[in-house]
């Protein structure tokens, strides 16, 4: 006898759940402006083009923690670490006393495609770094690089060492060839000088595609089948509308700068086997010698662990350290627990370096 | 339900009309006996669009879909509760979730301009992908005409062609792979549902496994050389396809002495380029008013040093 036996009057009350919270989301939605998102108040230090560097001050700012540069990642829009003030990167690290510099990448237009991957790092970030150390009055800066921000900022730390004090590096892919890097994988065959031919820019709405087609069901099926349960109340659709804002908000890529990324990291994996070069200029690991701090997300299913992991052993960091954290690409920022455990790993690592050593253990 | 009834909820206020379909649900057998509820939810988005800021009001219509579907499929089995037949159910299941996978392919991969709507609204059959007979017609087109045709004419027919045999190969190759994973996935929701330990009685735990059992043969597919290279080959034709289009309306604008994208693209490459020498010079000019600098610096010195000596 089959274990599927669906009842008449379960399936009734669940269809009579599912739409009455659908009428109940139809109400909050009615009631919710449009969503506020990145609502922490910063000064412009500098803009180039399209690219800002923003200055978030700490009210009361910490006497031993020094300040931090955020590089998010070109790919979506770096407001995801201040997504609402309840679950708020940048507001955490501020109540701990830390100054924060935050790029924006902006959003390139057809007149930008072709900026390179020189441009982003030698350029863009490089003037960024400077005016972060004349503003902070420091001669190197603490840089933190989120997911592609990451990956872009141990290439700068290679070539200008000589400017960065401390390196974070957070869910950074650095071996693009891991077994489980899927993404990677369905990147593999694709002729990407064709796709800057066809496209210019590539479309950020076609990047967002190709992340949900990662788990199509439990990112399609299944998240659609729990909005209504989502929406019903009100500060979890306010939550749910700003994430999605924010996964929708998807810049397109300055074309030469992606098809540079996509085959020199991505198909030829070159970071990892000393074999970059951005401008000419060589780009080996080892030229790092930073105190530097790699955390990963355990459950990371766009940067797999295994891909974070490779960098252990890579760079010549007087200090390495490793950080995992139980959470996902995503809920690493916005998850209460993982969000806390990640903006304590964070300050830690910005404390004077025999602090640093007690505090800091590796996982 | 009686005519009067009907009357009077069509013309109540529409919210109010949803909740009384929902609390009057529960004491129906069948569906029929209600309101269509398609209708009321379409006619919910329709009021949404109008209140609603844009955002919002897209997230309305994916959940009024998702509410049509759902409660579509849960009429189908209470109405077929009594005779409920396992085998039926993975029968319908898969029929289902094919029509679910070819329109998300045919979304995805939408051939560019006019093209797309025609082939999707004629001639898709997700076994055969685009039917094959058309694109002999076609083929059999380019190779009859006349030999006066204009020889630019002549290459573009078979150039389109070749294109399109090159994508519909390679979609129905990738349907394929979809196709596979259904029926792999319904294998697996199958033993799942007979290995677990309770009775599944509820949609909510029929979906939490059809939703686990599916991520796990996609990920096992996803993960073959033989899906990757699919992909790329979708990704690649569809894209070629996308560029013979632009290619040849540029061709066009060219002609009419109108400016396209591949002359803006021109200058936005040679402006690129000027920018990044005049970074160049600039770092150069600093770097020698830098040295001018200590230069001078080093001249002082000099020139203090020997005013000092005796």
């Amino acid at each position: 006898m089959s274990k599927l036996r669906l009842d008449a009057q379960i399936l009734k009350q669940e269809v009579q759940d599912f739409n009455a919270q659908l009428v109940a989301s139809y109400q909050v939605l009615k009631e919710i402006p449009p969503v506020n998102i990145g609502q922490t108040p910063a000064e412009t230090l500098l803009t180039l083009d399209k690219v800002s560097l923003r200055y978030y001050a700490p009210e009361h700012p910490s006497l031993v923690t020094a300040p931090l540069l955020i590089c998010y990642a070109l790919v979506n829009r770096p407001y995801m670490i201040d997504l609402t003030p309840q679950r708020s990167l940048l507001k955490t690290l501020l109540s701990k006393g830390v100054p924060v510099y935050l790029i924006d990448w902006g959003y390139p237009d057809a007149s930008d495609q072709h900026l390179d991957l020189d441009d982003y790092i030698n350029y863009y970030l490089d003037r960024c770094v400077d005016a972060a150390c004349q503003h902070s009055q420091r001669e190197k800066i603490n840089l933190m690089g989120i997911c592609q921000g990451g990956t872009f900022s141990l290439c700068y730390s290679a070539l200008h060492p000589e400017k960065v004090e401390r390196l974070i590096t957070l869910v950074t892919p650095v071996d693009f060839h891991t077994p489980d890097f899927v993404l990677s994988q369905l990147a593999k065959h694709i002729d990407v000088d064709l796709a800057v031919k066809t496209y210019g820019n590539i479309p950020g709405t076609i990047l967002n595609e190709t992340y949900q087609s990662l788990m199509p069901m439990r990112l399609g099926l299944q998240k659609n089948f729990d909005l209504p349960f989502s929406l019903a109340d009100k500060q979890q659709a306010v939550t749910f509308l700003s994430m999605e804002k924010w996964i929708q908000d998807s810049p397109d890529q300055a074309g030469k700068a992606f098809s540079e990324f996509i085959k020199d990291f991505f198909q030829q994996n070159k970071l990892i086997h000393d074999q970059l070069s951005i401008a000419g200029k060589a780009v080996r690991l080892a030229k790092i010698t930073q105190p530097l701090l790699n955390i990963y997300a355990s459950l990371d299913h766009l940067v797999p662990p295994s891909s974070s992991q490779a960098l252990q052993g890579k760079t010549n960091s007087q200090l390495y350290r490793e950080k995992s954290i139980h959470s996902g690409h995503i809920g690493i920022f916005v998850s209460s627990k993982p969000g806390n455990q990640l903006a304590d790993a964070i300050e830690n690592w910005l404390q004077p370096l025999d602090k640093i050593n007690a505090n800091q253990k590796p996982d | 339900m009686a005519a009067i009834e009907m009357e009077q909820m069509v013309t109540e206020d529409l919210n109010a009309t949803i909740r009384r379909w929902l609390s009057l649900f529960s004491e129906h057998s069948t569906s029929a006996e209600l309101p269509d509820w398609s209708d009321l939810m379409l006619n919910l988005q329709q009021q949404g669009w109008k209140e609603l800021p844009d955002h919002h009001a897209e997230l309305l219509a994916v959940m009024t879909q998702e509410s049509i579907e759902f409660t579509r499929f849960a009429g189908q089995l209470i109405e077929k509760q009594e005779q409920l037949e396992v085998l039926s159910f993975y029968q319908d299941f898969q029929k289902h979730i094919n029509r679910l996978s070819d329109d998300m392919i045919l979304k995805r991969w939408l051939l560019p301009e006019q093209l797309g709507g025609l082939l999707k609204t004629r001639f898709w059959d997700s076994s055969t992908g685009i039917e094959l007979p058309w694109l002999k017609i076609l083929d059999a087109f380019t190779s009859a005409m006349p030999n006066n045709t204009p020889f630019f004419q002549q290459s573009s027919a078979r150039e389109i062609t070749q294109l399109l045999t090159l994508h519909q190969q390679a979609l129905q190759e990738y349907a394929q792979h979809y196709s596979s994973i259904n029926t792999q996935a319904i294998q697996h929701l199958s033993t799942a549902i007979e290995e677990s330990e309770q009775q599944i009685a509820s949609l909510r735990e029929l979906h939490r496994l059809w939703v686990d059992a599916y991520e796990l043969c996609y990920a096992e597919r996803i993960a073959t050389q033989e899906y990757q290279l699919s992909h790329g080959r979708i990704t690649n034709t569809f894209m070629q396809l996308k560029l013979w289009f632009q290619e040849h309306r540029n061709r066009y604008l060219s002609q009419l002495g109108i400016a396209s994208e591949a002359s803006l693209n021109l200058a936005f490459e040679k402006i690129h380029s000027l920018t990044k020498q005049v970074r160049h010079l600039e770092k150069q000019h600093q770097e020698t008013l830098k040295l001018s600098n200590e230069f001078e610096r080093i001249k002082q010195q000099l020139a203090e040093s020997k005013e000092l000596k005796p």
